[in-house]
């Protein structure tokens, strides 16, 4: 077990080496650059093999080409490079290909900025590719949770044979705190369908394309099996101060540790105040809030884009409970005192402004 | 405790140095620690800033709005960051580039360093960022010399043993001209408490 003090990319480099992963296939931008700097210099002295492609395109259907082989494959982006791999992503999970991507998101959309921004919810969350399909998204808060859930990430894709996306922040992605690596094996896990030379017995074919509705169908049909499956089963939130809570915030990534702040702030002030932290995006964790729903007396969500979350917290209320919002965008990250504010505006909750 | 420390300068001050000195310290000490650097287009010459928490608290939020420690190293960091400076926090000021002019607003404790020509002295004229690390030692509990060595070890390895040896001299004639003036309120000080 070593501690480190690294950057939450290059944990997320790292705990991918850890896992097992011996190709990364990507190409450079802020804020996700240190990822595939850390891969450059490490990945071919631990026996792997990198390339840096000539575009975000051609990532995405190495990163494709590998996983057909069954080997721990990576790539990572930022929201723009994101944007350009959906087509291959859409590819991957028709096909039902393990792989691990990591979107260090900064603003959008276009162009954008540098800064740390959470829009890329929707495409990461709710398709972004053509087609009935879904990854599976983890969003970390620290730069442990970079290392851990990218790990994680390639047992999940391994045992789904499914995509699976980190979807972290460029705070997350560009902050130093301690790591420790050491505590976890890779799990290994056969995989009969995979591209590795025929010979001695039938070849396994990699493909999704047919001209048969009726075929089409069972196929339609399996995946969406699949993926009610993997819902029922990966929810996955933090809960923190919500035992006796009568007013819960609900934030991921970099948001969420702002109102982790809040929160104490506010129990501080005597109120009774929690936080739900989603930490697989997709599937979204509906179950955290179905007791919560019979006694909370409000939430507030907290955001760094314009309320992607919220509609997945919205669907997950059921409207029972009033779903307030407070959101920065364009790079700026929300505000202790300005969360506080929005509280106890939108609850008429006196007396907590210090 | 917890320690809410802004490092700010222009580029090549060794402005992200510093604050990661001080994240790796506290760490080897075992104490919990966060890092952010205001990252982007910056180029040298041009300004630069981390912001460093560390305690023995869980850190929430790794961003500072109510800064405990600012090490202002030239005169546009110490104007931008000052109004964040909690009243009994501390500024620690770079004498050496920055003026009494500009103190005139600072409504806390101030120390300033003529942190270059102690640097001089030692012979090791770019070792004054270090020398501001001494004086800083000496305004707070959480670290001290000893851990700045280890997490210096830890930070850059042994590839360089002369250079962490010529950093742990600097550091300490920062130390020793602090205590010099008296330890926590030194006549250099611009004490100016509202």
């Amino acid at each position: 077990m070593e501690t480190m003090f690294m950057k939450g990319n290059e944990a997320v480099a790292e705990g991918a080496l850890q896992a097992g992963c011996r190709l990364y296939f990507g190409y450079p931008i802020t804020p996700s650059t240190e990822i595939i700097e850390y891969m450059a210099k490490h990945l071919p002295a631990r026996g792997g093999t990198f390339v840096q492609s000539e575009s975000e395109v051609a990532a995405i259907y190495m990163v494709f080409g590998a996983a057909g082989s069954g080997e721990r494959v990576m790539t990572a982006s930022s929201g723009l490079g994101i944007s350009l791999m959906q087509e291959g992503l859409s590819y991957m999970a028709a096909n039902e290909l393990p792989a691990v991507l990591v979107n260090i998101m900064r603003t959008g959309p276009g162009l954008g900025g540098l800064g740390p921004m959470q829009g890329d919810y929707f495409q990461a969350t709710k398709g972004g590719g053509h087609g009935d399909y879904s990854l599976l998204v983890l969003a970390p808060a620290s730069v442990q949770e970079m290392a851990d859930l990218t790990m994680t990430a390639f047992d999940l894709a391994d045992e789904y044979r499914n995509p699976v996306l980190i979807l972290a922040d460029a705070a997350l992605g560009q902050m130093m705190e301690p790591v420790t690596f050491g505590a976890r094996e890779p799990k290994r896990y056969d995989k009969p369908w995979a591209t590795t030379g025929a010979k001695g017995r039938k070849r396994n074919l990699v493909t999704s394309y047919n001209l048969q509705n009726e075929v089409g169908e069972q196929k339609s049909i399996y995946l969406e099996e699949k993926y009610r499956f993997i819902q029922e089963r990966l929810q996955w939130a933090e809960t923190y101060q919500t035992e006796d809570a009568e007013y819960v915030l609900v934030a991921y990534g970099t948001s969420a540790r702002i109102a982790k702040g809040v929160v104490n702030a506010l129990r501080e002030n005597g109120v009774k105040a929690g936080l739900v932290r989603p930490i697989t995006l997709w599937p979204f964790p509906s179950k955290v809030f179905t007791p919560l729903n019979e006694r909370v007396k409000g939430y507030l969500v907290v955001e760094m884009s314009a309320g992607q979350m919220i509609e997945d917290v919205r669907l997950s209320t059921e409207g029972k409970v009033p779903v307030a919002f407070y959101r920065r965008q364009g790079g700026i990250v929300p505000q202790h005192d300005e969360i506080l504010e929005e509280f106890a505006h939108a609850f008429s909750v006196g007396g907590i402004l210090a | 405790m917890e320690q809410r420390v802004i490092v700010a300068g222009f580029g090549g001050q060794g402005v992200l140095f510093v604050g990661q000195l001080l994240g790796y310290s506290a760490m080897v000490k075992g104490l919990n620690a966060t890092w952010i650097p205001s990252y982007g287009p910056e180029m040298r010459g041009g300004t630069a800033n981390c912001s460093v928490k560390l305690g023995d608290e869980e850190i929430v939020s790794p961003f500072i709005t109510r800064t405990t420690h600012l090490f202002a190293f030239n005169e546009p960091s110490l104007l931008r960051f000052l109004p964040s400076v909690e009243p009994d926090g501390v500024v620690l000021v770079n004498g050496s580039l920055i003026g009494a002019d500009s103190l005139k607003n600072v409504s806390s404790l101030a120390v300033v360093v003529p942190a270059l020509e102690i640097a001089e002295q030692l012979g090791t004229r770019n070792s004054w960022n270090m020398v501001m690390l001494g004086v800083y030692l000496q305004t707070q509990t959480l670290l001290n010399r000893e851990n700045l060595k280890q997490g210096m070890g830890k930070m850059v390895g042994q590839k360089h043993p002369e250079r962490i040896e010529s950093n742990l001299q600097a550091i300490s004639a920062g130390m020793k001209w602090m205590s010099e003036q008296g330890g926590f309120i030194p006549n250099e000080i611009v004490a100016a408490r509202h």
